[in-house]
């Protein structure tokens, strides 16, 4: 008869703490940290993310030395200002998320690593949220830092004074932030929904820019009496809400052409953001 | 040069003192050899540099020093060469949306080839039901088998491949094999392998490489009586055990013994020697010797060598 | 020359295959549905006005460009990453062959789906009013404008995997921006190559599109010629990195 031995091979299982979800949610969060913003890995990686967050912030800096050297303190304060900053920096913002989505959504699905995820104590909502989680902390520091810096770099360089500026002008601080999440859901919602139905990061981050600039089409049909397809207009959705709460006017929006309320387009990027939440946790629970 | 084990005399592919190298990381360090018509086991752990000489030989690699020659050309400089040549890579290099079928009649225009023998390829390789399906559905020996296809279909004169029986089951891997031995009788073969029973059954001779240099070549019982400086293992079988071990341990030549039942193990350094002793003690000891067998030259024990000596 | 087909023939299916046509399609449908619509009780000179004031610049500036840089930079891009790069180069074709055959179903991709949608939007506006001279303009301008992209996004698509991004960031903050802001800049912008084009072949629409043509003189006979010269520039620069570069 034959004869069969096991042998100890010293094999000890694990006797520490098991993390649990929120530990896994929290793994996955910094894996999506590190995807977008290139750490521990390639220099290359690393370029991106450092190039657009250095020309979002150059502008502020820019004209808080120019203040400082000129001298014109009060005129430097006039130059460039919040409400327009939203312009330079969103169009920055709208590229990062096109490539940002796509490399945090496709590689999982396209190299097979779904079943490891879902193998672990993670439901399909905690990966796609941990994901938008990743790039919301990027894109909304990649947004509103800019802001911060010009915020003090104005109160440095006005007449007004340092502490004084910023009593004063505190508001301007949560409304940016505000306006930061409003482009951060307006762009990540359709960039997500392009992500989970692509095989490939570029043609994805192609798709998305494509769907956003031919949005701005929608202004002859509006102008042409077709009010309704100013819903349509996500490009300039985010800029619209930004001049309503910052109660600026940097445009003629394409939604204000068409007689449609700020609050409006406000309801259009939250359902956009429910929608596309829901769409892309329901294709990943297939995917899974 | 032709007498070395790692040359052959008229060769089809000749390496002449190549490395490669990337960045910092060498993969091939000064290897020369040379391959000929019949079947030669590539053989070496990961990273060892067997992919990367492929690569090199098939000219997907250009040599950071040294050269390579293959049919008497630069295949970088001169692509007619490749008339000739079929590599099988060891990475995926499939067309997902192409058929079968599609795949391997693409690899024969490419080729400037025939297409009326993509029938003969697909049927090769046992592909014929599957043909028409879209690759992307394949499990990985089934694309193992297309890529094969693809590379018979050109006819070439040189075959190169690279793992190409990674995940293909035993039925076909013995058909595979026997392809391989089939083509190699006319045509220069060169096999990449980790499965060592394979490449022995395979291969007429083997290169091993390790850390990037050649680190044997040549028949692998010769490259087993190349390696003088560990003993022999040899299992002896016979009805009298115990006693022929005693007689053994007196013998010169004999390092150790170990009794099994009916078996023995034997070390030494001398196995003609002991060929002679182990008859003589037998007779001596009136039992009967049933089975004298070297345990280690197998190509698996001549590899575990190779790599425990780095 | 069965070789090159053959090239041809499965790049196009990898390039146009599955969705990708139908989600390329469907935005290239985009500026016809909105040209229509945008054009519906309007006299002729007006519809005119709108086609090249909203359709034409949507086509050459969105719809081919994006399109032109997807397919272009996939064309031997997605070969090398998918590591079938090994199995088109290790066959008796000379690398100019492999390259031209590669920049052919590149160019003929984006062209087809760029003409299509240019068909689409130039048709919306000739039924309006009954005056087909915008087709042919528009259908040689966009295609000379993918056949420069595909050509431009051959070569970087084979040396980068990010060129998608480079392309996008160049559209976007150089096509759309920095280069309007002089006359000068618009010699260094390849979708005005399509656009000397069209405009050189309807003259009448010159005024609309004197901002972004900038100092660039209207004519299809200069701009087909700056297009073989680069599809001749990227044919012997993807075959010499073919040449020249390892493939992993």
């Amino acid at each position: 008869m034959a004869e069969g031995v096991v042998f100890d091979l010293g094999y000890q299982p694990h006797d520490g703490p098991r993390l649990g979800r929120s530990g896994a949610r929290r793994a996955l969060f910094k894996d999506g940290l590190r995807r977008v913003l290139g750490l521990r890995r390639k220099a290359r990686k690393k370029i991106l993310p450092a190039s657009l967050m250095a020309i979002a912030v150059m502008p502020a800096l820019f004209f808080t030395a120019f203040g400082v050297i000129v001298g014109e303190f009060d005129a430097t304060v006039e130059l460039f200002d919040h409400e327009n900053y939203f312009n330079l920096n969103g169009s920055m913002a709208l590229i990062f998320v096109a490539l940002a989505a796509s490399e945090l959504l496709i590689p999982d699905r396209m190299n097979g690593t779904m079943a490891v995820y879902a193998s672990r104590p993670l439901t399909t909502p905690d990966y796609v949220m941990g994901r938008a989680g990743s790039l919301a902390i990027v894109v909304f520091g990649f947004l509103w830092i800019p802001h911060l810096v010009l915020f003090l770099g104005r109160a440095w360089v006005g007449s007004s004074g340092f502490g004084t500026y910023v009593i004063d002008n505190a508001a301007i601080l949560w409304k940016t932030a505000v306006v930061s999440v409003v482009y951060f859901a307006a762009y990540t919602s359709i960039a997500f929904l392009v992500a989970a139905f692509s095989k490939r990061t570029a043609v994805a981050a192609g798709v998305f820019l494509g769907i956003v600039m031919l949005s701005g089409a929608t202004a002859a049909l509006v102008d042409a009496g077709f009010s309704v397809f100013g819903l349509g207009a996500i490009l300039d959705h985010p800029g619209y809400v930004k001049d309503w709460i910052l109660g600026t006017n940097t445009g003629t929006w394409i939604p204000e052409r068409a007689g449609i309320e700020p609050v409006m387009s406000l309801l259009v990027i939250i359902t956009l953001t429910i929608a596309a939440g829901l769409v892309v946790t329901g294709r990943y629970r297939r995917a899974a | 040069m032709t007498t070395s084990p790692a040359f052959v005399s008229d060769p089809t592919i000749t390496v002449d003192r190549m490395s490669k190298w990337f960045g910092q990381k060498v993969a091939v360090s000064d290897l020369s050899c040379s391959f000929g018509t019949g079947l030669t086991g590539l053989l070496g752990p990961n990273g060892a540099g067997k992919t990367t000489l492929l690569r090199v030989i098939a000219g997907l690699l250009r040599p950071s020093d040294g050269s390579v020659t293959l049919l008497g050309a630069n295949p970088r400089r001169k692509p007619a060469v490749y008339a000739s040549v079929a590599l099988v890579p060891e990475e995926d290099a499939v067309y997902g949306f192409l058929t079968a079928r599609q795949f391997v009649r693409y690899a024969a225009q490419l080729s400037g080839t025939s297409t009326d023998l993509v029938d003969k390829a697909i049927l090769d390789v046992e592909l014929a039901d599957a043909a028409d399906r879209p690759i992307s559905g394949f499990s990985k020996g089934m694309r193992q088998r297309a890529k094969v296809a693809a590379a018979l279909v050109s006819e070439p004169t040189v075959l190169i491949l690279d793992e190409p029986l990674n995940g293909t089951d035993p039925v076909q891997r013995a058909k595979l094999i026997t392809t391989f031995r089939h083509l190699a009788e006319k045509r220069t073969v060169i096999v990449s392998s980790h499965v060592l029973a394979e490449v022995e059954r395979m291969a007429d001779r083997v290169l091993a490489i390790v850390d990037g240099k050649l680190a044997a070549a040549g028949d692998i019982s010769a490259i087993r009586q190349a390696m003088s400086d560990i003993p022999y293992r040899v299992r002896v079988e016979t009805d009298d055990a115990r006693r022929i071990a005693g007689s053994l341990m007196t013998v010169d030549h004999v390092s150790s013994v170990a009794v099994d039942g009916d078996t023995l193990h034997i070390e030494t350094d001398d196995l003609s020697a002991l060929g002679r002793s182990v008859p003589e003690l037998a007779r001596s000891a009136d039992a009967r010797v049933t089975a004298f067998e070297p345990e280690d030259e197998s190509l698996e024990s001549v590899f575990r060598y190779l790599v425990r000596r780095r | 020359m069965t070789g090159f087909l053959a090239i041809v023939r499965v790049t196009l299916r990898q390039l146009l295959g599955g969705k990708r046509l139908i989600v390329l399609g469907l935005l290239g449908a985009i500026p016809a549905v909105v040209v229509w619509l945008a054009t519906a009780n309007r006299v002729s000179s007006d519809v005119l006005e709108t086609y090249n004031e909203s359709a034409i610049p949507t086509l050459f500036l969105i719809v081919v460009p994006i399109t032109s840089i997807v397919l272009g930079s996939a064309s031997l891009g997605d070969e090398r990453r998918d590591g079938t790069l090994s199995f088109l180069v290790v066959r008796p074709i000379p690398r100019s062959a492999i390259a031209a055959a590669k920049l052919a179903a590149a160019a003929l991709a984006a062209v087809i789906v760029s003409v299509l949608s240019g068909a689409l939007a130039s048709a919306a506006v000739s039924i309006r009013t009954s005056d087909w001279s915008t087709l042919v303009p528009t259908l040689v301008g966009l295609a000379i404008a993918a056949g420069c992209y595909a050509a431009v996004f051959l070569v970087l698509g084979h040396l980068t995997s990010r060129a998608v991004l480079i392309g996008l960031v160049y559209l976007f903050l150089w096509e759309t921006g920095i280069s309007f802001a002089a006359p000068s800049l618009a010699n260094i912008s390849l979708f005005r190559i399509g656009l000397t084009a069209y405009v050189g072949m309807l003259p009448e629409s010159q005024a609309v599109l004197s901002e972004p043509l900038g100092s660039l003189t209207p004519g299809a006979g200069g701009a087909a010629l700056k297009l073989l010269i680069l599809g001749a520039l990227a044919i012997a620069t993807a075959a010499a990195l073919l040449r020249t570069r390892d493939i992993t």
